[in-house]
């Protein structure tokens, strides 16, 4: 491998990079942009879910009930209905999540001690809501029965004090982000992914020299394919590094996320993750001819695993035996880990050696493959 | 006219055809991906490992384990001895919750003069994972908790039973099932990403490469150009969007409760609409690159407001005000309203009004924008 040759295709490259501005935006701005808009719209809190009363009980009770139950400020009671016509017709445009229908003589049991039922309708096309307002309503209801019955007992003139009624106190503390802040656990997983952009960029970058022609040209020169790859890939590797800092600056001095470990181990391994992706984009664009062909396959390879599979959203833990493996095979998910690990658990080395390794394997695996498919593909 | 659409619109098909993996990634991709999405939200959040450090030994302790595990959120994979251990493990995740009972919990819990205490320790690093186990924790144990206290009340003031039973009753999506909410949404969001690529690239591709002047000198005019163009990509992605909806209801067994004619219908205006705002980036970048990122740009703006990652209605205001300029979103409700509720348009005619108003105002601006940049 000749340096000065090299040297040559990176400059090449960069100046590619830097006279067109889009690719330029491509590879550093558009992550920590996605990164932006991502940790706003993906971590906000479900409350005021909406839901539709009927109370055709009427009674003081029944009030009492319905009024605690929107105070709580986790569910909205945003509509009054006449009969089951409304409720179904709210549930089916889904302008309700959840109906609760009380019946007739709920307060005439509750005072004579016998069970009271409450009817919930629950929409649940929206897995996610429906749990959040089910969790609440039963929740509610339960406080709601206990202090009934508690009153109920005072009535008796049977002492009672706090301890009696909250037989078990539950303190909940989270570690590592202590301010349960959902927007910090999410961000080092986040930052991996829409560090995708790079190879996907990269992918375009590759393909379009094949759709010039101009390929051909650079291959006519003395320079060589493993010199030619190199260089190619270093300018992505450089500009991409630069916005994994950006994201990084972003998290910490504008959401206030922590860095507990160590950033230079931070960023080394973010190198070599982009690595990792730039290698996997290098073989896509030795298969791709068109660039429309590149972005397809781009976004089919990079974005959607890595949302779906990197354990982001759905944890690893409950992943099946064979989809874990899956995802163990993206770099992105070991990534995710070391984020997770160096930003807010302040691991080192002797933690995260196992994802390090996997990255760095993946990394010259592809990168050899790629190589090696680059000059099989050429000669 | 038709003939010099159709000549143009063969060539597009042939230029496809040649690129085999365009039609690999067309008809392979939105497979493995929906493949994926439903086998990844199939499960729902469970079995998340958890180090239990009981301190207590007693029957209550062990009942109160045994509540949480219940719940089939939580497995009791370790037991230890002190926090101290619990966090290595949570450290090294091996656990992501940990579960802290004092020594005197049944102590507490027979004297009744002071609550028991109980610590869960979640991991916060991983939030969905540490939601799920909030949820579940804080509803186990609340439940727990009262049947202690109406336990006690119970012998003094009720006779036995619940005090309010609740009958809950789930429509449409009977298991709460993630996958039903997720692979639709897929479904209609690789719909949008798939057109727009396609049409992003088609009319930029022919610019950066000189091909565009060509096919100008030639007797086509501006609109027939459009058009050719145009058909092309709506044959595949109509194509591909059959794929995707046969995949989803015979292989994935999505519910289809609703009207098939009427889903074909709405799909393929919907495919439209997409369209044309792929031809409108396309019209508008120099070259590929350019295309790919306003194409990009736009993908991640459906993403986020299509209500697939994360519930529009839980946004703030001004959010949820775009979300109702994004196609998607009324598209999602609509999908998602004709499989799973059997909707008709008496349900959602709101949407369908909202989608019919944003795909005039874009198909009338694309094209007359489309003319000046083409003559």
């Amino acid at each position: 491998m000749n340096l000065l040759r090299t040297w040559a295709v990176i400059r090449k490259e960069a100046r590619h990079i830097l006279r067109d501005r889009g690719t330029l935006i491509l590879v550093t701005i558009s992550p920590v942009l996605l990164l932006l808009v991502m940790a706003y719209t993906f971590t906000v809190d479900i409350e005021n879910v909406a839901v539709a009363v009927m109370d055709r009980d009427g009674t003081t009770l029944s009030r009492r009930y319905l009024a605690g139950l929107g105070g709580t400020g986790d569910v909205l009671l945003k509509y009054v209905a006449g009969d089951y016509d409304d409720l179904e017709r709210w549930l089916m445009t889904s302008e309700a999540k959840a109906a609760i229908v009380i019946p007739p003589g709920f307060g005439a049991d509750l005072h004579a001690g016998r069970e009271a039922s409450i009817q919930v309708l629950v929409e649940g096309t929206e897995p996610v809501t429906a749990n959040v307002a089910m969790q609440h309503i039963g929740g509610y209801t339960q406080q709601f029965a206990l202090a009934v019955v508690s009153e109920a007992a005072a009535r008796a003139g049977i002492p009672l004090d706090e301890a009696s009624l909250t037989p078990v106190d539950l303190r909940l503390r989270t570690w590592y982000n202590p301010t349960l802040k959902a927007v910090i656990g999410f961000l080092p997983a986040l930052i991996a992914m829409v560090m995708a952009m790079p190879s996907v960029t990269a992918t375009m970058a590759l393909t379009k020299e094949k759709e010039h022609g101009t390929l051909e040209q650079l291959i006519a020169t003395p320079i060589r394919r493993t010199e030619l790859l190199v260089g190619k890939l270093l300018p992505y590797l450089l500009s991409g590094t630069l916005a994994i800092v950006l994201c990084v600056v972003v998290a910490v001095y504008w959401f206030g996320s922590p860095f507990e470990g160590s950033f230079a181990l931070y960023m080394v391994l973010a190198v070599v993750f982009l690595l990792a992706m730039l290698a996997i984009a290098l073989i896509l664009s030795v298969f791709t001819k068109t660039q429309q062909a590149a972005q397809l396959g781009a976004f089919l390879i990079f974005f959607f695993p890595g949302f779906f599979l990197s354990g982001i959203f759905y944890p690893l833990v409950s992943m099946e035996p064979l989809m874990k493996m899956e995802a163990y095979m993206l770099p992105t998910t070991h990534f995710v880990m070391i984020g997770r690990g160096l930003m807010l658990k302040g691991q080192g080395g002797e933690e995260l050696w196992p994802f390090a390794l996997a990255l760095l394997a993946m990394g010259f695996l592809f990168l050899g493959l790629a190589i090696l498919l680059f000059k099989k593909k050429i000669t | 006219m038709f003939m010099r659409i159709w000549n143009l619109a063969v060539k597009e098909l042939l230029h496809l055809w040649r690129d085999k993996l365009i039609l690999l990634f067309v008809l392979l991709g939105p497979i493995s991906e929906l493949t994926m999405v439903a086998w990844a939200t199939s499960g729902g959040i469970e079995h998340i490992p958890a180090a239990i450090v009981d301190r207590d030994v007693s029957a209550a302790s062990r009942e109160l384990v045994q509540a949480l595990e219940n719940t089939k959120t939580f497995d009791a994979d370790f037991y230890v001895q002190t926090e101290d251990e619990a966090r290595l493990l949570v450290d090294t995740g091996a656990a992501l919750v940990a579960v802290l009972i004092p020594p005197d919990f049944e102590e507490r819990l027979v004297a009744a003069d002071e609550p028991a205490q109980v610590q869960i320790i979640l991991d916060g690093t991983d939030p969905s994972a540490a939601r799920a186990a909030q949820m579940s924790a804080e509803g186990a144990i609340a439940t727990f908790s009262n049947n202690i206290a109406l336990e006690r009340l119970g012998s003094l003031v009720t006779g036995s039973g619940e005090v309010i039973s609740l009958d809950v009753r789930v429509w449409f999506n009977e298991e709460l099932k993630t996958s039903n909410y997720e692979v639709p949404s897929e479904l209609g969001f690789m719909l949008a990403g798939v057109a727009l690529i396609l049409a992003s690239l088609g009319i930029a591709r022919e610019r950066e490469l000189g091909t565009l002047e060509q096919l100008l000198v030639t007797p086509l005019r501006s609109t027939e150009l459009i058009l050719g163009k145009a058909l092309p990509i709506l044959m595949l992605s109509y194509l591909n969007f059959l794929v995707m909806l046969t995949m989803v209801v015979f292989v994935f067994k999505i519910p289809m409760r609703g009207s098939w004619s009427l889903l074909l219908v709405i799909a393929f205006f919907y495919l439209l609409i997409e369209m044309v705002w792929g031809l409108m980036i396309s019209a508008v970048s120099r070259t590929q690159v350019q295309a790919l990122m306003l194409a990009f740009a736009l993908i991640m703006v459906e993403m986020i407001f299509s209500g697939f990652a994360f519930p529009v209605e839980n946004m703030p205001p001004l959010l949820r005000g775009v979300a109702n300029l994004v196609p998607i979103k009324h598209w999602l409700l609509i999908l998602r309203g004709i499989l799973l509720k059997g909707a008709g348009v008496e349900i959602f005619w709101k949407e369908l009004l909202s989608l019919a108003t944003l795909g005039l105002v874009v198909i009338v601006i694309t094209i007359l924008f489309l003319r000046r940049r083409l003559e």
